[in-house]
């Protein structure tokens, strides 16, 4: 019977993704094992049940933003399916049904969550730990396991932790090195922060413009703006990722990311629909766009619905966007700063948070 | 020092082991923190090989002015202090634990396997997105059957019914590669 037995339990949890690989988590004898496959390839590293300090796992708000943005574009399919039930409608119908599916889908699994283990020489993000609930299983299977090599925490090991947490004087444990944070902070400038905020504004004063004057150079101009919003966004995320950027820009850029989103969606949603309805400009893109832009707002609740939230969303996100970045300190000004720290190894920041 | 994942802060005492999410007191964000005794462990120190201080005294096969502690468990070789690796209760010398390795003796040193169950599957199914390629594909699955059939899999738990359907796939495909070709002969030769 012994012999039968399985050298590795599957633990909860999984992540996978297309082309990205899979990861699950494995329970042996003496160690955790964290696998990582892709394409036929395993790549594994085992945490001993001796050497594992701590499990954190952190509650976020990606399920929550999932469920939002599946709700939205369920919303925005399920509209134009339920208004007019004809031949038409049939393709944002299944569209609409395969969100539900999705929305459903992501309910039962529950909110997400971060899950890290720490070693005395590594913090490794337990990836399949990606749902709440798969990650309480698999902390409370894992605990008994632990202190049955470790032992428990008495109250008096707890007692060298500081009763509340102080940023500026790390507390160090007896026997261990201080070990400072490994979290570099680069300067940004916010450049393309600037050019995503000015396009912003340019966007809102275009749909502004289309209230007065009707032109196919406008639906041009803001289609080619959109596209460079949607650009500058992506670049302006991946500039501001561990910069010493202000938190309420870098929250800013991404609620900018929700927007220019919605807007591809709903502009998206809007093309199809109307492309469907007039067949014979299906395929010319041209006369399409001509025909777009002959569109009244005042005639179209639609048209007027999308130009209201495009000029109050950009107007919203630009101007304080270009405020922020205006105020934000002088390069010199965080030298000065960072001088102030020289105490430390590194420039660290004890209230970074990735963005 | 545990600390928060999101803001980098210290995690007070009262949120360790609570068993429960409880707020950070710098973000706010909701953590359970499980803590353990190696925390609180103090780290290994490293020990460096004693020189010798008579002829006699054994030496170290790496450091042959050290002291030899121990022997090699693989191998049999003195090692000194700085040499001797302790892994799985077993004293082993640096060489043979490269070999234990590279050569996959020793198992929980493995980091990396090639799964050909899987390869051989993926090269069944996908080219048949462009079904031509499966003229070249369906043999190649039944040559990576065949000659890895015994090689290690995956170190978790995995039966061979990857290779199974890779192989009943692949002999599928070459049937129907057989068909087509014997019904355009039939039809030329008509």
């Amino acid at each position: 019977m012994a012999q039968n037995k399985k050298e590795y339990q599957k633990l909860p949890g999984l992540k996978k993704g297309f082309l990205i690989g899979k990861y699950t988590l494995w329970q042996g004898s003496d160690h955790l094992l964290h696998v990582f496959s892709r394409f036929g390839v395993e790549d594994y590293k085992r945490f001993y049940f001796s050497d594992i300090q701590a499990i954190i796992t952190r509650k976020t708000a990606v399920g929550f933003i999932q469920n939002l943005v599946l709700g939205i574009l369920l919303g925005l399919f399920l509209w134009p399916a339920i208004a007019s039930w004809s031949g038409w409608s049939v393709l944002p119908g299944i569209v609409a049904t395969v969100m539900l599916i999705l929305l459903a889908i992501n309910l039962l699994r529950g909110p997400t969550c971060e899950s890290h283990l720490m070693t005395a020489v590594q913090t490794e993000k337990l990836h399949s730990l990606g749902r709440l609930k798969n990650a309480i299983k698999v902390m409370n299977r894992l605990g008994p396991l632990i202190e049955q090599v470790q032992g428990r925490v008495g109250p008096e090991n707890l007692d060298q932790m500081p009763a509340r947490p102080d940023t500026k004087n790390p507390v160090s444990i007896p026997g261990q090195p201080v070990r400072p944070s490994k979290i570099t902070v680069k300067h940004e400038k916010g450049q393309a922060h600037t050019i995503l905020f000015g396009l912003l504004l340019v966007e809102g004063l275009l749909a502004l413009l289309t209230f007065f004057f009707r032109h196919v150079s406008l639906t041009l101009l803001g289609s080619v703006v959109s596209i460079f919003m949607g650009i500058f966004v992506i670049i302006a995320l991946v500039k501001q990722h561990d910069s010493d950027m202000m938190h309420s820009l870098r929250t800013l850029t991404w609620v900018t990311l929700g927007f220019v989103g919605i807007s591809f969606a709903t502009g998206y949603i809007f093309g199809m629909v109307y492309a469907l309805k007039q067949p014979g400009i299906l395929y010319n893109q041209w006369e399409m766009l001509k025909s777009v832009s002959e569109i009244s707002p005042w005639e179209s609740p639609f048209m007027l619905g999308i130009n209201i939230f495009m000029f109050c969303g950009a107007l919203f996100l630009g101007l304080p966007g270009l405020f922020m970045l205006n105020k934000s300190p002088a390069p010199a000004e965080k030298k000065n700063a960072a001088r102030a720290n020289s105490q430390r190894h590194t420039v660290t920041s004890p209230n970074h948070k990735p963005g | 020092m545990v600390s928060c994942t999101k803001c980098h802060s210290p995690v007070s005492k009262q949120l360790m082991n609570s068993t429960q999410l409880d707020a950070c007191p710098s973000c706010n964000t909701l953590l359970r923190v499980d803590v353990y005794p190696a925390l609180y462990r103090p780290l290994p120190v490293g020990l460096s090989g004693e020189k010798l201080h008579m002829d006699k005294e054994a030496g170290c096969f790496y450091h042959p002015r050290k002291k030899a502690v121990i022997p090699c468990s693989a191998c049999g070789r003195f090692l000194c202090a700085l040499c001797d690796v302790t892994f799985n209760g077993d004293h082993l010398c640096p060489a043979c634990l490269e070999k234990g390795k590279t050569k996959r003796k020793i198992k929980n040193l493995e980091n990396h396997r090639t799964c050909y169950d899987t390869i051989a599957l993926l090269v069944a199914t996908v080219p048949m997105l462009m079904y031509w390629f499966t003229i070249l594909t369906a043999p190649l699955t039944i040559f990576l059957t065949v000659k890895y059939w015994n090689a290690p899999s995956s170190i978790i738990p995995r039966t061979k019914v990857r290779f199974v359907f890779a192989a009943l796939i692949a002999g599928l495909q070459i049937i129907g590669w057989i068909l087509v070709f014997s019904n355009l002969i039939s039809r030329t030769g008509s």
